[in-house]
């Protein structure tokens, strides 16, 4: 296991427990409050840094049937613990979800995304991160366990306590589907981003729209779905773009070191144009699939 | 003192071997491995951690203090107020800090009170149970809020909150500016920046038969020696600092901050050891950031380009407490001058009190603030008088032998070299042919001391170089390393000198009670004043060794020389000489009457101490730069890229080509971050989160291509012609981006740092009008 803290040390002061399935682990989950399933262990360290307490660590990347990428029927699986490093060059989430596969690879340094699952990265509800904001404009639901039993929820849904996502699913994409994400680093080295938006389109025969959908982070707790269903049946052409673009400039972010509300507000609406054209120029220009999903 | 003025010819000089080479850092080791001793790794015996409670306020009166419950927690050896200091204010030029807050704080960060325990936690626990009752005052938070008709005083012995002002008209600028056909006017404004270094300000202290040993990552152990001494109200004598290895300076480490005196009084509380570290949000809230400076400035030039007068005006953010920061705005109000062809120069300077975090040295020392004007009128002014600027620069540019109008005498100048150099590094003349969209181009140039004479009237260092009978050599030097490879040039130039091999050459760490005294690493002036002392004490030892070699071998000493570490010569029956040192060494001190081997050497700068209104010769050297880069801006976002840098440096003799390459690059990197990068959001006379998440400095991936050379130089008082490199490179960088801005789009960027967003409205001055929740900031920082 990769992780920050010496699992040595960690494992003969008792704080390491290992499982050897999900339902044990939720198990250990349930019974002790303290307890806290591990990922690539980021979040955890970071809390430490913090001088919080962190209590019994449960892995979870060694059990079946958490990692990898798979098709069942119309969706596409992610297991939830999944490797950032890996999923950014997986072919199946390249070909069928570019937004994800781009947001995934946006997230911090290689050495971060070679430790954080993408599980871990959704459950730390950071409305910084990369991912959810990509997969709440693919309208992807996660699985979640816990002792009771297994349920489906939007991604854009907290987590109750003692539950642990199993997987994220998104629908398999179609012909005519396009999506993109747009990161804007101002200041032109890492850090969390100034903005960044996901945007989802899918075109009829008659190349309009049928579906957009357009996803901001860092202004909320968690992604904000700018409400664009009523453009759907129109041509997505420049005037249509800029309404979305105006739309999501009334989103109110926060002033920070990277730039004020103002600012913000400008370059959501810039970024959300270039991932609505880009999404767009995906639909419609979407190669054979192989498989023959298309 | 003077010096005289060396001819403009470069002197070519026949350089030792191991001098203009790539030798290996001499602390290579220990720092690849880990075994390198920096402030926190010091571990002594029944040592207690240390942590400080500081003002959540810019500006309160202290009522109360109540200690009881911090002092119960389980753990705690002891939990100080300024009742348990000697209540002396202390401070480089204007004593004006005490240890720890009395009756007032001043700043958000101010240090109140403190706890010694068992470990650090413990610690911090019990320095958040420390209950303090505060009457907040108001507080002055910008320039024009201290400069305010009745505005609140920071200090009442301040009036006006002004700490600290002069100014001076040399060589009649009304007249000058008269006779000029071209006037350029503008205003720029620079912001705090932070050293950044990876290691934090730290100490370890323990009292012994009342004398105090403090193990300090400090740049200058004697002269905090002294400072010390007077915050803790003791005599010098009985204070003894000891350099760690230090993990970065850039002039924060420099000995004006209250972390060192604090840790020395839990000490003494306690009785035992304690270890006080900065952490990484208390080096934000509490260390010497750079002087943001409102430098408004007054260019005249003939119609043909020749320069004739200047005037400023300069008002620098003090913050709540002054340290270095009138030292640096001297320099911010002279140095600049040694650059051009000045006929007359007038100034009018005030460092004001805020309560802000206070200020200091940071590398460039009030050079970058300068160059972030005055290089950007030079740059405005080329445009007006239609000249391209390398050649308004060449046309104005000084020479060896020029004396500016305050006194600096120029040794060695290659200015004009650097200037030609770099507009070919760059590809000036092709990119000016070739314009590309939303592509700029821009050049500065900067000088710099090598040492200054600011600390009273020595800026010299002395030596010992010991050769021992085991053919080493060690250098006893208090001036220390920072991280520079500082140790590695003196081992060179002792090496050479005695031609022994440098991987034979120890050098000591500053040690107060050991070495000789040395004002350490500050104003470039290691390798000038330092190495001029090692290169006699290197000599006087050689000469002892040639010495005692002719006793031993009846051949006279002039007809030995010492290589490869052997004494070299011929016998009178004509054989070949090959004796170790160490052997010679060995017999020189085992007879009856021997004598160890022992070079002393001394060298004070060729300079002289300014007076109130700055005139006098700073320094005996004075290195230069020119520099250019190439940026581009996304007009849709502001973004800057910043595609190329060229530097050619003047620093005479270049004594170990990558230590002087990486002090140019990281020189540009922080440059860079100073321009671009390096900003806090604040809230209420603070950072609103001291932390890098907030505050970024530049990394590898930002980084431009570079072009880094050095001018054919050679300074005739530096050892084998080497002068000062450590800060020059950074100082013109803020100013060439945003010329290079200005040239790209056209937009002209004032106040540092240069933001995306501050372009970006520039660009878009329709599009000012948001729907934005919070009112418009483009404004970082409040001074």
């Amino acid at each position: 296991m990769t992780f920050t803290i010496d699992p040595t040390e960690a494992a003969q002061s008792g704080r390491i427990r290992w499982t050897d399935s999900v339902d044990e682990a939720v198990a250990v989950l349930a019974s002790d409050n303290d307890a806290r399933p591990v990922g690539g262990g980021v979040w955890l360290a970071l809390r430490r840094r913090e001088g919080a307490p962190i209590g019994t660590l449960v892995p979870l990347d060694h059990l079946p049937g958490l990692t990898g990428v798979r098709e069942e029927g119309d969706e596409l699986v992610i297991g939830a613990a999944s490797r950032l490093a890996d999923l950014e060059s997986d072919p199946l989430l390249r070909t069928h979800w570019p937004a994800l596969a781009d947001a995934v690879g946006a997230v911090g340094t290689a050495r971060i995304r070679r430790l954080v699952t993408i599980g871990g990265n959704l459950a730390a509800a950071d409305e910084t991160h990369d991912p959810p904001v990509a997969l709440a404009a693919a309208g992807a639901v996660m699985t979640v366990r816990t002792q009771d039993g297994t349920r489906k929820v939007p991604t854009t849904n907290r987590l109750a306590p003692g539950e642990l996502i199993i997987d994220l699913r998104l629908p398999r994409s179609r012909a005519l589907v396009g999506s993109a994400y747009e990161k804007f680093l101002v200041r032109g080295l890492w850090e969390y981003p100034c903005v960044h938006v996901a945007a989802v389109v899918e075109l009829d025969s008659a190349g309009d729209l049928m579906r957009v959908d357009l996803a901001v982070g860092s202004v909320r707790e968690a992604p904000y779905l700018v409400d664009l269903s009523d453009l759907t049946g129109h041509e997505p052409n420049r005037e249509l773009i800029e309404v979305a673009a105006e739309r999501s400039r009334q989103l109110t972010p926060r002033t920070d070191a990277k730039g004020s509300a103002d600012y913000k507000q400008q370059m959501i609406a810039h970024f959300t144009r270039r991932a609505l054209q880009s999404a767009i120029s995906r639909a419609r220009h979407i190669p054979a699939r192989p498989g023959g999903t298309a | 003192m003077t010096t005289e003025i060396a001819p403009p010819a470069i002197q070519a000089q026949q350089l030792p071997s191991g001098i203009g080479t790539a030798v290996r850092r001499i602390d290579a080791d220990e720092k690849l491995t880990g075994r390198a001793i920096y402030a926190a790794d010091v571990r002594l015996p029944r040592m207690l951690y240390g942590a400080v409670l500081r003002s959540p306020h810019p500006h309160a009166r202290i009522r109360s203090i109540d200690t009881a419950r911090a002092r119960r927690l389980p753990g705690v050896h002891a939990v100080i107020t300024s009742a348990d200091t000697a209540r002396r204010k202390w401070g480089a030029f204007r004593p004006d800090l005490y240890p720890l807050a009395v009756d007032k704080v001043r700043y958000v960060g101010d240090e109140v009170a403190a706890v010694a325990a068992t470990d650090l936690e413990t610690a911090r626990l019990a320095a958040a149970l420390i209950d303090v009752d505060y009457e907040p005052l108001p507080p002055v938070l910008s320039l024009d809020e201290a400069l305010a008709d009745g505005a609140p005083l920071v200090h009442d012995d301040a009036p006006g909150n002004l700490a600290h002002e002069f100014g001076f008209d040399r060589g009649g600028t009304e007249e000058w500016f008269d006779r000029s056909d071209v006037i350029i006017e503008g205003t720029w404004e620079t912001t705090r920046q932070w050293h950044a270094a990876i290691e934090t300000i730290g100490c370890t202290a323990e009292w012994s038969h009342g004398r105090v040993t403090m193990w300090v990552n400090t740049q200058t152990p004697f002269l905090a020696r002294q400072r010390y001494a007077t915050a803790l109200g003791e005599p010098l004598r009985n204070v003894r600092v000891i350099q760690t290895d230090v993990g970065g300076g850039f002039g924060g480490k420099s000995g004006d901050d209250n972390t060192s005196v604090i840790c020395a009084i839990l000490a003494k509380k306690t009785g035992r050891p304690v270890q006080l570290v900065n952490s990484r949000e208390e080096e934000f809230l509490a260390s010497r950031p750079r002087i943001p400076m409102r430098y408004r400035v007054k260019l005249g030039f003939t119609r043909d380009g020749r320069v004739t007068a200047k005037d400023i005006d300069v008002l620098a953010d003090n913050g709540a407490y002054t340290g270095k920061a009138q030292a640096v705005l001297g320099a911010a109000t002279v140095r600049h001058d040694v650059l051009f062809n000045y006929r007359a120069v007038r100034a009018r300077s005030r460092l004001v009190y805020t309560n802000l975090v206070p200020t200091g040295a940071f590398r460039g020392f009030g050079n970058p603030s300068a160059d972030w004007a005055v290089g950007q009128a030079w740059d405005l002014a080329a445009e007006k008088l239609g000249i391209d600027l390398p050649d308004l620069f060449l046309l104005n540019a000084v020479e060896s032998g020029s004396i500016s109008p305050h006194n600096h005498k120029v040794n060695s100048c290659e200015l004009k070299q650097c200037i030609e150099k770099v507009t070919t590094a760059i590809g000036w003349r092709e990119k000016r042919a070739n314009r590309r969209p939303n592509r700029g181009l821009a050049m500065g140039c900067s000088v710099h001391v090598s040492g200054r004479r600011s600390f009273g009237d020595y800026d010299g260092s002395a030596a010992m170089v010991r050769v021992a009978d085991d053919g080493r050599a060690t250098v006893i030097i208090g001036e220390g390393e920072i991280g520079t490879g500082a140790r590695t040039t003196l081992a060179q130039i002792a090496a050479a000198e005695l031609g022994i091999p440098v991987e034979d050459v120890t050098v000591t760490r500053p040690d107060t009670d050991l070495t000789s005294h040395a004002l350490g690493a500050l104003a470039s002036r290691v390798t000038y004043v330092a190495g001029n002392a090692v290169q006699r004490a290197a000599q006087a030892a050689c000469q002892q060794l040639l010495e005692a070699a002719a006793k031993q071998t009846g051949v006279p000493a002039s007809e030995l020389w010492i290589a490869d570490g052997h004494v070299h010569g011929h016998n009178p029956e004509g054989q070949q000489l090959r004796t170790p040192v160490g052997t010679i060494a060995r017999a020189a001190l085992y007879q009856p009457g021997g004598e160890p081997i022992v070079g002393l050497g001394s060298f004070d700068n060729p300079s002289e101490f300014p007076d109130e209104v700055r005139y006098g010769n700073e320094s005996g050297a004075y290195n230069f730069v020119a520099e250019a880069a190439e940026v581009e801006v996304d007009p849709d976002t502001g973004a800057i890229t910043v595609h190329e840098v060229a530097a050619v440096v003047d620093c005479g003799t270049v004594l170990n080509p990558p230590l002087a390459e990486g002090q140019v690059e990281g020189a540009i990197a922080q440059g860079l971050g100073m321009a671009l990068t390096e900003r806090f959001h604040w809230a209420d006379g603070a950072p609103e989160d001291p932390t890098f998440s907030a505050y970024k400095i530049p990394t590898a991936g930002m980084m431009p291509k570079l072009h880094v050379q050095f001018a054919d130089s050679y300074e005739p008082t530096g050892p084998f012609g080497a002068k000062g490199v450590g800060e020059i490179a950074l100082d013109p960088i803020p100013a060439i981006i945003s010329s290079a801005i200005a040239d790209a789009v056209g937009v002209r960027v004032t106040e540092l740092p240069i933001t995306a967003e501050k372009i970006f409205w520039s660009l878009h001055p329709a599009t000012t009008q948001g729907n934005a929740a919070h009112p418009r900031s483009d404004k970082e920082d409040p001074s």
